[in-house]
């Protein structure tokens, strides 16, 4: 089974080209903590209330990055919002999403293709080997959200960071996701981790609008 | 965590006592899927006497919620206070599980 920041990375590859094109670098970094922590609380590790995240068990998942953050929260005696975390482990987003690269390609996922570009500038593109994994994860979200159907906790996690990262257009049309917005919204609230991603997302963004506008007048 | 099932007509209400985290969250999860699995159709969790739930807990409400749907049941929750209610109302889970005051209310509507 892959990891969510797995998963999420190969939604963001575009299958022709092999390149991750689709979203911003900022939310993927965001998104990747998330994926972390939500992997850490599916796996009964960690637990979170409106209030805190805490350790519930430190004993080690098998998977390195999970580990390693595991370990970071567990040498920290005082309690930390959800909301503290995504930001704290976001800073590492860059290093997630390599280590999650190179276990998607040592899983056989993905494979590296270099390219030259002008036979000079040598470019490094990530085609499929395996789109099985990536198929039955667009499935899912999509029968999700096409349906009034409950989503198993998993499937609200990978809802809440496809939308975390603005990934629903590569799912759906842009006509669909409009109007399909409400549902991803109801699934995306089930999960505090997901909460707490789109919160600290939301939040740059304003502050960052906040700065423009101030450099416009 | 304490756990008590009571009948009253036809429907299984299931009171539970304490906190619903991921200490408690497993066997609470067993006990309300064997009921489902069992072929119970209505379901009522009672957290009247619930004063704590996480993430954890929640992920249970929601499992349940599902499979007793699946199978053509009814589950419904009742006696959200503090906290609990709190964490119900953030999350949105009204819209996927009806959630009522108190069983009376709770029982008048299966």
């Amino acid at each position: 089974m892959l990891t969510f920041a797995e998963e999420i990375l190969l939604l963001t590859l575009d299958d022709e080209s092999g390149k991750f094109v689709y979203a911003d670098s900022t939310e993927l970094r965001y998104a990747l903590a998330g994926a972390v922590l939500m992997d850490l609380a599916l796996r009964s590790k960690i637990d979170t209330d409106l209030k805190k995240l805490y350790v519930v068990d430190n004993t080690p998942t098998g998977e390195d990055i999970l580990d390693r953050y595991l370990t970071t929260i567990s040498a920290v005696s005082e309690d930390h919002s959800t909301r503290y975390w995504v930001t704290e482990i976001a800073k590492d987003g860059d290093e997630i999403k390599d280590k999650a690269l190179s276990m998607l390609l040592e899983k056989g996922i993905l494979k590296v293709k270099e390219k030259k570009i002008l036979w000079v500038f040598e470019t490094r593109r990530y085609p499929v080997v395996d789109d099985t994994e990536e198929k039955e994860v667009k499935r899912r979200i999509l029968d999700l959200l096409l349906s009034d159907e409950i989503p198993t906790p998993r499937d609200v996690v990978l809802v809440s960071l496809v939308d975390a990262c603005k990934l629903v257009p590569k799912i759906l049309s842009s006509h669909e996701a409009e109007r399909l917005a409400p549902r991803i919204d109801q699934i995306r609230r089930l999960d505090l981790i997901g909460q707490a991603v789109s919160q600290v997302l939301d939040r740059l963004r304003s502050d960052l609008a906040n700065v423009m506008l101030l450099h416009h007048w | 965590m304490d756990i008590k099932e009571n009948r009253v007509g036809n429907v299984l209400v299931i009171l539970a006592q304490g906190r619903l985290d991921s200490l408690s969250a497993k066997d609470f999860e067993e006990k309300v899927l064997q009921c489902i699995d069992s072929g119970e159709k209505s379901i009522l969790l009672d957290f009247s006497m619930i004063d704590y739930i996480s993430s954890a807990g929640l992920r249970v409400v929601l499992t349940s919620v599902k499979r007793q749907k699946e199978k053509d049941g009814k589950l419904a929750i009742c006696g959200l206070s503090g906290s609990v209610k709190d964490i119900f109302r953030v999350s949105g889970f009204d819209t996927v599980v009806d959630i009522y005051t108190d069983q009376e209310s709770a029982l008048g509507n299966f």
